[in-house]
């Protein structure tokens, strides 16, 4: 409970400190409740303030997460506030009424118009982190060709793929026959919920080792990592085999020795594809 | 041929108001006379017709998946019941707005007309929903954390059966998965589409479905917008244009409606926040208790609850709560909502 208390506390203010639609809401709240003269649909008024209360008061919150199981983050209690009904809701009644009293006067009434739809437009992010959206799209894209020239030139073949973080993120749903050793659930511990099954040491093991083998194509790597990873290849790649893996994929610049040694504790040949070579088993 | 272009333009600049229309005049006053259908209960707008259709098709599709999953049929068997039953629900659909074309249709004849100050809050407001539809069809926002939609309607079309490998890695189940996740049909729906269409997962799964959802999202604010402003056309048009616009601001973060809608509509919750509960709120304040109950048994359908009650039936409540309080305690009650309460006689 206590665990849920602070969870609940800390939370409120990452929520309303990433982004001010909570804010508006509150003010529209306060200028139903205190300003507006015609108070129209109290029931919705009073349900909106009691609900957006009880997400704000850590105890409340904390049981309202306690309705949901603990399984849903804090956002998700305030799935119970209509929060954007009742901010058109009220910004709406608030209008009507300032073009009420500019009775129909344009110089009057646009200028608040104006400024109250800038203040909202504020109260986002305005387009949020362009640059790391970019970046995530130009990832996809990437992982989506790699795995077509994959499915493409070995259309036949049951892959079950080994490759970087980077392309086994999309390679499930780029192409459903591919089967993989880990997946997307070994970064996004949210997936886990889906499903029992849990991955054991040796894979996470070999998630870490699959890191350090990319970063090897790089032009520094830390030289202890470095160190475990050349110490650990063989080991690593018997494991991949056992797992069922019949395909590992690794950037192009990986160390020539390297190859070399993959290709002899796999048994397979090295086949380049773009910008990444393929040790395959079949 | 003039005369109807003039309609049909007439049309499309009230459309979003129409979906609302029926006979909301007469339900928000007492519930006497033709407003009463045989069982007692309100008449619904043509827009709620539509949402209870959306809410049926998620019950066909729940009925397919749970043939797929108990009886162990093959995913393409559960593709092709759902067809059918959705076959059906359309024909019966069909008959029953021609049966009841009149007593739906019968108060948009006498409309008035659409002020200009209307049209153009109303032409702001598509440019902003075609804004939106263009952000989802670019997918540059694309939030899958925690989610894995496509990879699950991806095995279920590879393996042609439902839930017989993880979606994760395509491997057999070594110790399965949650019963309660088990039985959500979404996954069932959007690879049926797949199935009927041939088109990838990843296209129908993050903007086909989330454009669809939006779309629905707004059909239900509208059918909220009438229920709060009964009387005036333009707020209705003004409430509509800031809830698009309130959705663009929302989109800053996972757990706000405009995100939810904008960057993940294909999601249970999505829908749950953006076509279920406006309807539902609009339901509250209507009293239509059949309609909250088929959202409370939709979300159940869609969205993973766990083992509690969902939010859908936690919204009605409060806001039933809340309309007691407001009838017990004085000067709390609306106008019109005291006039009905002493109609029926439990208010002095």
């Amino acid at each position: 409970m206590t665990e849920l208390l602070q969870n609940a506390s800390l939370r409120w203010v990452g929520y309303k400190g990433s982004g001010k639609i909570v804010a508006l809401l509150l003010a529209v709240l306060l200028f139903w409740w205190f300003a507006e003269k015609e108070k129209k649909q109290r029931a919705l008024l009073l349900y909106t303030t009691a609900a957006a209360a009880c997400c704000i008061v850590p105890v409340t919150a904390a049981l309202l997460m306690l309705y949901q199981t603990k399984f849903y983050d804090y956002e998700w209690i305030w799935s119970m506030v209509p929060v954007t009904a009742v901010t058109a809701y009220g910004l709406t009644l608030f209008l009507a009424g300032h073009w009420k009293e500019a009775q129909g006067n344009w110089r009057r009434g646009l200028p608040v118009t104006l400024l109250l739809l800038m203040a909202m437009l504020f109260c986002g992010d305005l387009g949020g982190d362009m640059e790391a959206r970019a970046e995530t799209n130009a990832e996809k894209d990437e992982a989506y060709e790699v795995v077509g020239m994959l499915s493409e030139r070995w259309s036949r073949e049951d892959i079950c793929l080994l490759a970087p973080q980077r392309i086994l993120e999309y390679a499930r749903e780029a192409d459903g026959r591919l089967r993989l050793a880990y997946g997307r659930n070994m970064w996004d511990p949210w997936l886990n919920a889906y499903a029992y099954d849990t991955y054991d040491g040796k894979a996470e093991d070999l998630c870490q080792w699959m890191a350090w083998a990319e970063q090897a194509s790089w032009i520094w790597m830390p030289e202890a990592d470095k160190e475990e990873m050349l110490d650990t290849l063989e080991k690593q790649v018997e494991t991949a085999v056992e797992m069922g893996v019949n395909c590992l994929l690794l950037p192009a610049g990986i160390p020539s020795d390297m190859s070399e040694r993959i290709e002899k504790a796999m048994g397979a040949e090295v086949q380049t594809l773009g910008d990444y070579v393929a040790f395959t088993l079949f | 041929m003039k005369g109807s272009r003039v309609k049909i333009r007439l049309l499309l600049w009230t459309l979003p108001d129409k979906c609302g229309r029926m006979s909301l005049f007469k339900t928000m006053e007492a519930g006497t006379g033709p407003d009463r259908s045989f069982c007692g209960v309100k008449k619904n707008t043509f827009g709620d017709y539509l949402i209870i259709g959306e809410i049926a098709i998620i019950g066909l599709a729940e009925i397919s998946h749970l043939t797929g999953v108990f009886l162990k049929r093959s995913f393409a068997d559960c593709a092709m019941l759902l067809a059918i039953l959705l076959c059906a629900l359309l024909i019966t659909g069909v008959g029953f707005l021609a049966v009841r074309w009149k007593d739906i249709f019968a108060e948009s004849a006498g409309e008035p007309r659409v002020s200009g100050t209307e049209k153009l809050l109303y032409a702001m407001f598509a440019l902003i929903v075609i804004s939106q539809l263009i952000f989802i069809g670019m997918g540059n926002a694309i939030y899958r954390k925690g989610d894995m939609t496509v990879e699950t309607v991806e095995s279920f079309l590879t393996c042609d059966r439902i839930y017989q490998v993880n979606p994760m890695t395509g491997m057999p189940y070594t110790e399965g998965m949650p019963s309660r996740l088990k039985i959500l049909c979404l996954p069932t729906l959007y690879g049926s589409l797949c199935k009927w269409t041939g088109l990838p997962p990843a296209l129908v799964v993050q903007k086909i479905v989330p454009m669809a959802v939006l779309l629905g999202s707004y059909l239900s604010f509208s059918l909220l917008g009438r229920t709060l402003f009964a009387e005036d056309g333009r707020k209705r048009a003004c409430f509509l244009l800031l809830v698009s616009l309130l959705l663009w601001v929302g989109s800053y973060r996972y757990g706000i409606e405009g995100f939810d809608l904008l960057c993940c509509g294909w999601r249970g919750v999505a829908v749950r926040g953006g076509v279920l509960l406006p309807w539902l709120v609009s339901l509250c304040l209507r009293r239509k208790w059949f309609g909250i109950l088929l959202c409370a048994a939709a979300e159940g359908c869609i969205v993973w609850t766990l083992y509690g009650c969902g939010v859908c039936l936690a919204v009605a409540a409060g806001m039933t709560a809340a309309r007691i309080i407001c009838r017990r305690i004085p000067g709390m009650a609306d106008r019109g909502m005291t006039a009905r309460a002493g109609e029926k006689g439990d208010v002095k």
